[in-house]
């Protein structure tokens, strides 16, 4: 989709860097403690997370809080179809589930606009939650379900991949007359209408796209949990970790995005086993700090840095 | 000056990265280290810092004071050390931190987690890696579908079949004809109902009300005035803590009387007692149960130590099973004087154990000593009332009118 126009170093050094860090990536695990592999498990669900999440979110500026909902999909597709089909097919149908659901819900919701839609997407989440745990009391008669367990390298492995797929799709995007239009609708929706975008179609779609990895990667995650129930998949954390890990990472960009959710996800992490007892007071005295003087992300920072450098040397 | 400081500072990171980079696990043995992920904060927290933390830390205490634990493979007695990590009440959290015990911290033995749902997740975790767990908060027939599974994993609380059908007895010894089940919409209320509701049908009890409320619900009078219409001699209520303050606190306001008054989980704790006063809640029936008036040797001291040490009463159920399943770890690893998780696991998967509970045996995973099925608050103590065998008093019928 990268158009032949565009001068050459801008696209390669984006393309050798990643093609680096994919090679990598692919074996490192041989050559890792074991847990670190678990870790690193964590950070690529996080960062499919946030990265779907402002696919969508970041440039149009509709705050969803429908990733539990898309996530949690998943992971019921991996538990109920896990020990039916391969590991791969329940990947690709937590995705494809997803997807359906969030047209659906695109289709439904998207002429809300702010306030109203999040408030929406977040009774979504609340809704599916709800809806499933019926099905479970009445119907099957029992709550939690049992996942087919996978080892952690193979989760490893497909947490890769859809990492990999997630930052493809986000670039491409980003960088098409798509990404411009989305840009477009968050600064102005009626102007983008106006010169001739159809702009309900792109925004669900955009919506149903940013919705495939998150099912796929709960279809995945699902598998290292061995038990879930409905409050488990549909965990409303899932949908407000995305979005504070974009807003601490830096929403416009995706190298920020990628920075807040692997320092989230490193800091709860040394947080919680450092200092269980204060953990929740110190990670929200860091959130507010961050937010409060990095208004940016951390990818701000390099931007400020710079500035006040300037500012500096004029002086 | 600031020379010096940064000097200092390398010399700090130099060291940090060298206490990182090689832990002194060492191979000279000099402590049993246990590690458990389990709630710190989140909803299952209050019932993990009732039934699990305070027993975990006074068998370590107590351990310690003797010197540890005799191995014979050391020829000398090693100090417990124990890690507590938080879990947040998440699934995904406490399995990555169970695996961050095994493979960073290298623990010598593991302690289960609070509450059903967790066992299930950290169950087949600790069971991959090889580490017996004796779980004191899961009572769930499902178990039974996996227990073969899952071999280093051991159900010591009573089950749904054994305590529903001791119900069921209790019921039919008091004549009972009429009864209303309600219960709570997530794997313990329905697990219960499922094996309670076909076992009414085979004696004869008439279920006129049979019906389950959410989880978390705030006020469930609209169903409880309808029982109190259908005027049944007995409320079964499958119900988990809140629910159960919740319904004991409705039904007195709207003097809801029935013959017998049995709730789920929750009435067992001291708290339940306190909160409504031992005079209001004489008669009421409830999950469990455990006192010290048992006959098994330790029950008594271990109430004596526990209320001693934390200044308030251990919980007459899961409590007194927390604790015997850390004495089962400690007999375990002193019969076969080795911290050799197989062989540990080979002699609690056949030996009988000695515990405040009673002689403890498993077969195919699951504790078949069991304390006493319900309990009855009278005169302030939570009594044993069935199974038949094991009562520690004479069951109160009909239960008092609330004051």
């Amino acid at each position: 989709m990268s158009s032949t126009n565009n001068p050459a170093p801008k696209w390669l050094f984006p393309l050798v860097l990643s093609f680096i860090i994919i090679i990598l990536a692919a074996v490192i695990p041989r050559f890792l403690p074991p847990y670190t592999i678990i870790s690193l498990n964590d950070i690529f669900m996080y960062i499919v997370l946030t990265v779907s999440w402002a696919v969508f979110s970041g440039p149009t500026r509709y705050i969803s809080l429908a990733s539990a909902a898309f996530f949690g999909i998943g992971i019921y597709v991996s538990a109920v179809l896990g020990n039916v089909l391969p590991f791969l097919a329940a990947i690709a149908l937590g995705g494809l589930a997803s997807f359906l659901l969030a047209l659906l819900v695109g289709l439904s919701s998207l002429r809300l606009r702010g306030m109203y839609f999040t408030i929406f997407t977040f009774g979504l989440s609340e809704l599916i939650r709800h809806s499933v745990l019926w099905w479970e009391v009445n119907i099957t008669r029992t709550v939690g379900r049992l996942v087919v367990s996978v080892d952690n390298i193979t989760v490893y492995y497909a947490m890769l991949t859809i990492v990999l797929l997630t930052l493809a799709m986000a670039y491409f995007i980003k960088n098409s007359k798509y990404g411009l239009a989305l840009l477009a609708i968050g600064e102005s929706e009626e102007a983008t209408d106006h010169i001739g975008v159809n702009v309900n179609a792109l925004k669900i779609l955009a919506f149903a796209m940013s919705a495939v990895f998150m099912g796929a990667a709960g279809a995945t995650m699902a598998t290292r949990w061995t038990y879930i129930d409905p409050s488990i998949a549909f965990n409303p954390l899932f949908s407000f970790m995305p979005v504070l890990m974009a807003i601490f990472g830096g929403v416009h960009r995706i190298y920020g995005q990628i920075i807040g959710a692997t320092a989230l996800t490193l800091l709860a992490d040394m947080l919680l086993t450092k200092f269980p007892y204060y953990y929740n007071l110190l990670y929200g005295i860091i959130l507010v700090a961050v937010i409060l003087f990095l208004p940016q992300g951390l990818a701000g920072l390099r931007e400020r840095m710079s500035k006040w450098r300037k500012h500096v040397l004029v002086k | 000056m600031s020379g010096m400081i940064k000097q200092l500072r390398v010399v700090f990171i130099l060291l940090a990265v060298l206490v990182v980079a090689f832990p002194l696990t060492g191979y000279c043995k000099d402590k049993i280290l246990i590690g458990t992920a389990i709630s710190l904060s989140g909803p299952y927290a209050p019932g993990a810092g009732m039934t699990q933390i305070p027993n975990y830390k006074m068998w370590v205490e107590e351990v310690n004071a003797k010197g540890g634990i005799y191995v014979k493979e050391y020829g000398k007695r090693l100090p417990v050390e124990l890690i507590i990590y938080d879990d947040k009440s998440d699934i995904g959290t406490a399995v990555k931190l169970v695996e961050k015990l095994v493979l960073e911290d290298k623990v010598d033995l593991l302690l289960p987690p609070w509450g059903t749902a967790m066992h299930f997740a950290v169950g087949p975790v600790a069971n991959k890696y090889g580490y017996p767990l004796i779980g004191p908060t899961i009572s769930s027939e499902k178990l039974r579908k996996v227990a073969h599974k899952i071999p280093y994993f051991f159900g010591i609380l009573n089950m749904p079949r054994e305590q529903g059908a001791a119900l069921v007895d209790l019921l039919v010894e008091f004549g009972i004809k009429k009864v209303a089940l309600i219960y709570v919409a997530d794997a313990y209320g329905i697990e219960w109902t499922a094996e309670v509701s076909p076992a009414l049908k085979a004696k004869g009890i008439k279920a006129v009300i049979e019906q389950s409320y959410p989880l978390g619900a705030k006020d469930l009078s609209p169903l409880l005035k309808k029982i109190k219409a259908a005027n049944v001699d007995a409320l079964l209520g499958m119900s988990y803590p809140p629910d159960t303050f919740l319904i004991t606190a409705q039904s007195m306001g709207l003097k809801l009387n029935p013959k017998l008054f049995y709730l789920g989980v929750g009435v067992a704790f001291p708290v339940y007692r306190d909160k409504f006063g031992a005079k209001a809640v004489e008669g009421v029936m409830g999950a469990g149960a455990w006192n010290p008036k048992l006959p098994y040797p330790g029950a008594k001291e271990y109430y004596d130590r526990h209320v001693k040490k934390w200044n308030k009463e251990p919980d007459r159920w899961g409590s007194a099973f927390a604790y015997a399943s850390l004495q089962i770890l400690e007999q375990a690893i002193e019969k076969t004087g080795t911290l050799d998780r197989k062989k540990l696991r080979d002699v609690i998967a056949t030996e009988t154990f000695p515990t405040v509970i009673g002689p403890v045996k498993f077969e195919g995973g699951f504790n078949i000593q069991a304390p006493g099925e319900i309990g009855q608050w009278q005169n302030g103590e939570f009594e044993v009332v069935a199974g038949k065998p094991k009562r520690t008093a004479k069951p109160i019928y009909p239960k008092p009118a609330w004051p």
